[in-house]
């Protein structure tokens, strides 16, 4: 029995030394979590769907503020599922009867839910000016704001540091806009992961006694990117 | 005392072994070298659901791309992404670069031996799955470059692509992952598809014409058979019209005396030459708009400075002589028009005080 356990002693130090990182290991620098402790996981799959799940951890799931966003638990930091949702409350603005009277404003919303990790971009761009079938036009707002009784159209967003200028409060005076074009302009961004991210998109417009009579319209397209 | 020595040594020896039993299976446990791209992503020119779309998709390798090594990019069959159309025989569907070198891509068995090639391995469009392979002895990436992947109508290095993917048919996210180069790589990202990607937005302006006369009078004075005599107003005109706007004249009957009601004499209208001579019976209309051609003369300067003054019979048929055609069709604001009128008597015109009305009528067309 002496002599058995130095070599139990031995054999045991062997297996115990930690030749590689374990499940529950970490890393530094910019510092990378591989795993938490579950009480259950699994990667399963069919025809119509791939899963991984875990269960059993603490605190797990997606928050965010103003300044962060995390993802807590196993899937987020090894199983992670990328995901990013956007949503348009509305996919037709009425501006109405223009008048030379008025500056007319509308908006909508464009929500995004996204855990990609650089956050998200969403640009616009249109198909040609807000135009009727018979080809007369309402101008591109120029000088950042609609002007009252001037031929102008354009966008606002309620987000700051956007391509497409921003309206915080899309109606009372002045009524800042952008000339939305056909090439791409940032509307809305976050550089981080992030929840329910709302943003205002204010159009508003207003016409000269010479803008043509007519039924005007265009069509805007949004594109949303995220970056993982 | 040996018993008790023995003793402990046996406890001693079951808790070692009871914890070599424990420990074993995580010493078995050995690192997952996989390294994930970074700054993933993935810019569609459009995210309607079930609509076709080009994807420029960017990231940051993890290791180098070297020679020989694929990259495989997934879209989720079950997601209903179609590629239908694409094949790994048309490399004109798709462009790639790092650090924004262009690479020349080639068809699957394309390679050349030229510097920069890859090759569109395969093309699975039941699985939604593209490979690209870095041709043998072709130069390596570095690690961390930037990766350019474009797929569909916007590849347009050499011959453009003709193919886009179908976005899946449900909305919602829809993620992808991307397999390679180096074993072991992989990263996975995510696509935010709509039901409705799109913003109609629509406006009316309705239809508008005001015209305005800055007299209803025009007093000609008393005529003399030494003179032009004139007088004169302005009709100012705004409207949207899309196709402009014309202004009529027509009278109730010729200038008459004492009244066209009970017309005991005339002045003579403007005879065919359009003009108004002096001494001569004459009484006519001109107006200012020189642009195009109207049915009654552009004035001559609508003053007393000379014998002849350029004018037209009023008639009881309406007559333009202003408009918004020739030149100058469309919505005007505040377009004026300066209508003169002149006359002239002979010796004989008998005496009386004469007098008409004119009406004037504008119409848009919208």
């Amino acid at each position: 029995m002496y002599k058995a356990l130095p070599f139990f002693i031995f054999g045991l130090t062997i297996l115990l030394i930690p030749s590689s990182v374990w499940a529950f290991g970490s890393s530094s620098t910019n510092y990378t979590l591989d795993a938490e402790f579950g009480n259950w996981a699994g990667s399963k799959s069919s025809t119509n769907y791939n899963l991984t799940d875990t269960g059993g951890g603490f605190a797990v799931g997606f928050g965010s503020s103003a300044n962060y966003g995390t993802g807590s638990g196993f899937q987020y930091v090894l199983a992670e599922i990328r995901e990013m949702t956007v949503t348009l409350s509305s996919n037709s603005i009425n501006l109405g009867t223009l008048s030379t009277g008025a500056v007319t404003t509308a908006s909508n919303s464009i929500e995004v839910d996204t855990n990609a990790a650089g956050g998200y971009q969403v640009t616009v761009l249109d198909d040609g000016n807000l135009r009727t079938g018979a080809g007369a036009d309402i101008n591109d707002v120029s000088g950042g704001t609609v002007g009252l009784g001037s031929e102008e159209y354009g966008l606002a967003t309620s987000q700051s540091g956007q391509t497409i200028t921003q309206d915080a409060s899309c109606g009372p005076d002045p009524d800042n806009a952008s000339a939305i074009t056909t090439s791409a302009q940032l509307v809305a961004s976050s550089s981080l992961p992030i929840e329910d991210d709302a943003t205002i998109l204010c159009y508003s417009a207003s016409i000269s006694g010479s803008t043509s009579a007519g039924s005007y319209s265009h069509v805007l397209t949004y594109i949303t990117t995220g970056t993982f | 005392m040996k018993k008790s020595l023995d003793r402990m040594l046996k406890r001693t020896v079951a808790i070692l072994v009871l914890l070599t039993i424990i420990a074993l299976p995580f010493s078995f446990n050995k690192d997952v070298q996989a390294a994930s791209h970074t700054a993933i992503s993935d810019t569609l020119s459009r995210l309607q659901d079930t609509t076709t779309a080009n994807h420029t998709i960017q990231f940051d390798l993890a290791t180098a791309w070297d020679d020989t090594e694929a990259l495989v990019v997934d879209f989720v069959d079950g997601d209903g992404f179609s590629t239908a159309g694409f094949a790994n025989t048309e490399a004109e569907d798709f462009d790639i670069t790092w650090e924004g070198a262009e690479q020349t891509i080639v068809a699957a068995g394309g390679c050349s031996g030229a510097a920069i090639e890859i090759e569109v391995t395969t093309v699975d469009t039941t699985t939604d799955t593209f490979t690209f392979t870095r041709c043998t002895g072709d130069a390596d990436s570095a690690a961390n470059d930037t990766v350019v992947i474009e797929i569909g109508t916007n590849a347009t290095a050499g011959s453009a692509g003709n193919d886009q993917i179908v976005n899946a048919t449900s909305s919602g996210s829809k993620t992808v992952s991307l397999t390679g180069p180096t074993s072991g790589d992989s990263a996975q990202f995510a696509l935010a598809i709509m039901s409705g990607d799109q913003v109609t937005v629509s406006a009316t302006v309705d239809p508008s014409v005001t015209s305005s006369l800055s007299a209803s009078t025009c007093t000609l004075g008393t005529l003399v058979s030494s003179a032009i005599n004139f007088c004169s107003y302005t009709n100012t005109v705004s409207t949207n019209a899309t196709s402009g706007y014309a202004s009529t004249i027509v009278e109730n009957g010729n200038l008459c005396s004492p009244s066209v009601a009970v017309c005991t004499n005339t002045v003579d209208d403007a005879a065919g030459d359009n003009d108004v001579d002096q001494a001569s019976e004459e009484y006519g209309v001109s107006s200012n708009d020189t642009t195009g051609t109207q049915d009654i003369i552009d004035s001559t300067g609508c003053d007393d400075s000379g014998v002849v003054e350029a004018a037209s019979a009023i008639t009881t048929s309406a007559q333009v002589y202003a408009d918004s055609g020739d030149g100058d069709t469309g919505p005007v604001s505040g377009a004026v028009t300066t209508v003169c009128h002149s006359a002239s008597v002979s010796g004989t015109t008998p005496a009386g005080s004469y007098s008409h009305i004119v009406t004037h009528i504008t119409t848009g067309t919208f």
